[in-house]
């Protein structure tokens, strides 16, 4: 396995929970201990429902947002000690792309202009070498011919096209790395798949590493090498993607397989039989397992104790489930 | 199918309101810039356009308007036209200084407190209200009666007192900007703060500044003429307030000298803030370049309708025949809906599957007669419910079969909630003509329905203190409590996690199978279609371009666009062979005149550039060439000349 290009070491991150009545303001954790080993040529799929905390780790992973505890490791120093000359390298070396590509752009600026800005910051290019460096970026991503594209404004393109800049503009400092928060999901079904294609190739092609975030466990199965499950700003469950896919541990892993509608009319999942279980969803006073409240398994040590991530009985997975690691402690 | 003639005069007198609002408001623009620009002049040209020295005296004094005088003369014999004229000058010059004052402090304190945020904000922040709570006048008089009336000072005073307005608007544009995804795009390409401050924010901050900065003009005038009323302004510059100043003890015996000057203050603060919402209502309208504003009004006005028709061949519950939507959209014309076809038959599940662009939306609107009335070019075709006419119906009628028979859930349940009203009032509003407790016991029966709580508490929750799919399934029930025969599901789930989706589906479906009540779900999802349909449409570019049995849909879809969608969706087999649809969706202001999809399909032949036949096979349909002369299982096609643009048999 290849040297990890970023280590995510015990991160947390905490925001202050704003109360009209209560003046001291207790802190909310966004995220919670969280370590992850970041790959080059790797696609590491990070799954979760909103609020799980997986697009505030894409921000502290990026350096967007400083993380409360712990640290983000590059070239083997935390970010918070690197100098002026380590942060622009990573700066070219790690990249992200964003969900809405209609939100993305500096909306008076051309496609030319937004992607003639980071080469101009990171060199200095002649003005042919710029369009040459240009050109080249938009027949990269697929838009072609460039000249039908150099010239006009974001808003007159369409989704697909404005995400396939979007993924030109991360191209152009040519990184390792790109974070990629939800690329897919404000995008048409058929256009999706385009894209998705496209970060594939680019992978094949660049040997570019992914921390993919995404709601969509039918993606991880087609695209990811690893995935790791957030639940409440913690991993819950990790391990290579087909494992966790096929074979999930955590009660809250199979929860989501079980919520992921089948592509099949033949294979329904949503049963009348099985009537809706309707859960206030509790609020996360910090001690024990946060999803206690929700988990068929729960016994009385997961209402007081944290789980931490633990072998589990598949291989390669790591789990942070009391039952379940008691379960396979014992086989 | 409706009549023509009464739904085109219908549009005609709203578009002709339309135009005269339109020349109204820009109308506002167009005066009060006239006006401020014959202001300035006058103010500049003063010196010649006064017809004598202001500072001149003659010999009548306190003299009303006359040949001589046109304006009359004050007290000392001044001539009141030249003092106006020359006055502009200096109240302008007063108030134009005080507003770039205001506008230099406040993008400065505002900008610094927005960017970097945290204990700089809150310093900065606390600075501001402290200026924004002492009274502007007290501010203004201690200063000039501490160091003495100078224009200068007076000038310098009112630009303080009213830069706090301005460093909010700043700093809050600030705020909203820096989390925009292209700013934290610009952070992550490693751009430095000034760029972004410079490049990124400001050029899109600067619509409502510019517009604080115009109606600060106005404030700084009205201040400075407060401040000259009270003896505070320089006397040796006769401004406007200056002549009001000295007007104050003659108003009854010469009324007009405080006249002129009070009628060209009240005129330039006019034209100032006319021109100041001019300037924000163009700024917001390049904000929202084509939002559609929807309108719960019919424009396609019906005849008279006399009983409800009903027609129909009785088997159908909705029946959709030959449906045409067209949108106006600036000068093109959006083909949303084309000769739809659909029917849902009681107690059906049935799917309208389709991308943005398709005109699903479109199709559901038309069918509540919801779509914006401003904006619709052609709306024809028939929509029968239950046998009953829904295009010949009034908007009272139309009313009452949405509160009785048609309901719909829309995708974002929070902007359809009022966030005023507790849960249980509003649904128990969707219900008619039942006693208060029976209301009440039917209530708890739809929220158990719907697998909601029951209990009186959980009723007398508003929609912000629930989750995403409780309010999803607030919403079901109140569409639920009406009892309809049929239920539109617009993108139920689109908005929800995916554990949140599943219930909100399960309880469609649980719904579903305790009443005989039908439902059309439109969505952009095919994993929900094979969820929970019997029978689907697909829509593309307008157009119904299949329609099949869900099990034969997924199993053997017949057109090519429905093969590329399914081939788009992970989990499908037809995944990982990579055959993927190339470029996007048709532009609906700009159709091709043969098949819409032919530019995307690896099947187009020559035949493709005619409108293709919509072509019956069975129970099913597909509107593509290649089944045109394919006899299908039942049914075939009549072979008709290609410029008829539908073949039907069935």
């Amino acid at each position: 396995m290849n040297m990890p290009i970023l280590r995510l070491n015990k991160l947390s991150k905490t925001f202050e929970r704003r109360s009209f009545w209560n003046a001291t303001r207790p802190l909310s954790y966004a995220v919670r201990d969280v370590s992850l080993d970041l790959v080059k040529g790797e696609t590491l799929a990070l799954v979760g429902e909103s609020g799980s905390g997986k697009s505030t780790l894409g921000l502290l992973t990026m350096n967007l947002l400083t993380a409360s505890e712990g640290s983000v490791v590059f070239n083997g120093k935390p970010l918070e000690k690197a100098g002026a000359k380590d942060m622009a390298r990573f700066r070219r070396t790690v990249q992200i792309v964003f969900q809405n590509p209609s939100a993305a752009f500096n909306p008076r600026r051309t496609v030319l202009a937004t992607l003639a800005q980071p080469l101009l910051l990171h060199g200095k290019p002649s003005k042919t070498q710029l369009r040459a460096r240009v050109d080249e970026l938009l027949e990269t991503v697929g838009l072609t011919p460039a000249a039908a594209f150099r010239d006009v404004f974001p808003h007159q393109l369409s989704g697909g096209q404005r995400q396939r800049v979007m993924i030109a503009r991360a191209l152009s400092v040519d990184p390792d790395f790109v974070v990629a928060d939800e690329p897919l999901s404000s995008l048409d079904v058929t256009v999706q798949a385009q894209i998705l294609d496209l970060l594939i190739r680019l992978q094949r092609e660049r040997d570019i590493g992914y921390l993919l975030i995404t709601h969509d466990l039918a993606l991880v199965g087609e695209v990811a090498d690893r995935v790791a499950v957030m639940y409440r700003g913690r991993v819950v469950e990790s391990g290579p993607a087909t494992t966790v896919c096929d074979a999930p541990q955590h009660p809250y892993t199979r929860l989501l397989m079980a919520s992921t509608l089948s592509a099949d009319p033949n294979e329904r999942r949503i049963g009348a039989a099985d009537t809706a279980r309707v859960f206030d969803v509790p609020r996360d006073d910090g001690a024990g397992c946060s999803f206690a409240g929700r988990c068929p398994l729960a016994e009385s040590q997961c209402k007081t104790e944290v789980p931490v991530l633990g072998r589990s009985g598949q291989p390669g997975t790591e789990v942070a489930c009391h039952v379940i690691q008691r379960r396979d402690g014992d086989v | 199918m409706s009549d023509e003639a009464s739904p085109l005069g219908a549009r005609k007198n709203r578009a002709e309101l339309f135009s005269w609002a339109n020349t109204l408001r820009s109308g506002y623009g167009l005066v009060g810039s006239i006006t401020l620009a014959i202001l300035v002049l006058a103010a500049l040209f003063s010196p010649w356009l006064a017809p004598y020295d202001p500072h001149a005296i003659s010999s009548s004094y306190l003299g009303p308007p006359s040949g001589e005088h046109l304006l009359g003369t004050d007290l000392v014999g001044h001539d009141l036209l030249s003092q106006l004229l020359h006055g502009a000058r200096v109240t302008l010059l007063v108030a134009v200084t005080a507003a770039v004052i205001s506008f230099g402090l406040g993008v400065l304190i505002g900008s610094l407190a927005g960017y970097f945020r945290g204990p700089v904000d809150a310093v900065l922040m606390k600075v501001t209200e402290f200026f924004q709570i002492i009274p502007s006048l007290v501010f203004a008089l201690i200063l000039v009666a501490m160091l003495g009336s100078h224009l200068w000072l007076v000038t310098i005073a009112i630009g303080i007192t009213i830069w706090p307005q301005q460093a909010r608007i700043v700093r809050s544009q600030f705020l909203t900007l820096r989390e925009r995804e292209f700013v934290q795009a610009s952070r992550a390409l490693g751009f430095s703060d000034r760029h972004i401050i410079f490049r990124e924010i400001y050029p899109n901050a600067l619509g409502p500044v510019l517009v604080q900065a115009t109606l600060d003009i106005g404030i700084a005038i009205l201040l400075e003429t407060a401040l000259s009323f009270l003896g505070l302004g320089d006397p040796n510059k006769a401004s406007w307030g200056q002549m009001l100043f000295g007007a104050q003890e003659h108003l009854e015996r010469a009324w007009w000298i405080a006249l002129w000057p009070g009628v060209a203050i009240a005129l330039t603060v006019l034209a100032v803030n006319f021109v100041g919402d001019a300037l924000s209502e163009w700024f917001n309208s390049r904000s929202d370049v084509g939002r559609v504003s929807l309108q719960k009004r019919k424009n396609v006005a019906s005849p008279p309708a006399a009983a409800p028709s009903r027609t129909g061949d009785g088997t159908a519950l909705l029946d959709v025949q030959d449906l045409t939507v067209h949108l106006r959209r600036g000068a093109k014309v959006v083909r949303a809906v084309d000769r739809a076809e659909v029917k849902v038959r009681p107690g059906e599940r049935v799917g309208l599957v389709g991308e943005s662009g398709s005109g699903k939306s479109m199709f559901s609107r038309a069918v509540l007669q919801m779509l914006p009335s401003a904006n619709v070019e052609t709306f024809t075709g028939r929509i029968a419910l239950d046998g009953i006419d829904l295009m010949r119906l009034n908007e009272a009628d139309m009313r009452r079969v949405r509160f009785e028979d048609l309901s719909i859930v829309f995708q974002d349940a929070m902007t359809y909630l009022n966030p005023t009203m507790r849960v249980g009032k509003q649904i128990t509003e969707a219900m008619a003509g039942l006693s208060a407790t029976d209301r009440q016991e039917r209530t708890r029966q739809i929220l158990a329905s719907v697998a909601l709580p029951t209990t009186t508490r959980f009723m007398r929750r508003y929609p912000h203190e629930l989750s995403g799919g409780m309010r999803q399934r607030v919403l079901i029930a109140m569409a639920l409590a009406s009892q309809p025969k049929l239920l539109i599901a617009d993108e139920p789930t689109t908005a929800l996690d995916v554990t949140v989706q599943a219930q909100v589906l399960r309880t469609l479906v649980a719904v579903h199978t305790k009443t005989d009540m039908a439902m059309l779900i439109i969505t952009h999802d095919l994993a929900i279609v094979a969820e929970v349909c019997d029978r689907s449409f697909v829509m593309y570019g307008g157009q119904i371009v299949e329609e099949a049995a869900v099990s034969r849909l997924f199993s053997e879809p017949r057109h090519p666009y429905t093969r590329g969608l399914m081939a788009s969706m992970p989990g499908k087999s037809d995944y990982r062979l990579g055959k993927r649809l190339t470029g996007s969706v048709v532009d609906l202001t700009d159709v091709p005149t043969g098949c819409r999809f032919a530019a995307r399909c690896e099947l187009a032949h020559d035949r493709c550039s005619t409108e293709p036949p919509w072509v019956r096979i069975g129970d099913e349909g597909v509107r593509c060439w290649l089944f045109a002369d394919e006899s299908g299982p039942i049914g075939r096609s009549t072979d008709k000349p290609a410029d008829s643009k539908e073949v039907t048999t069935s």
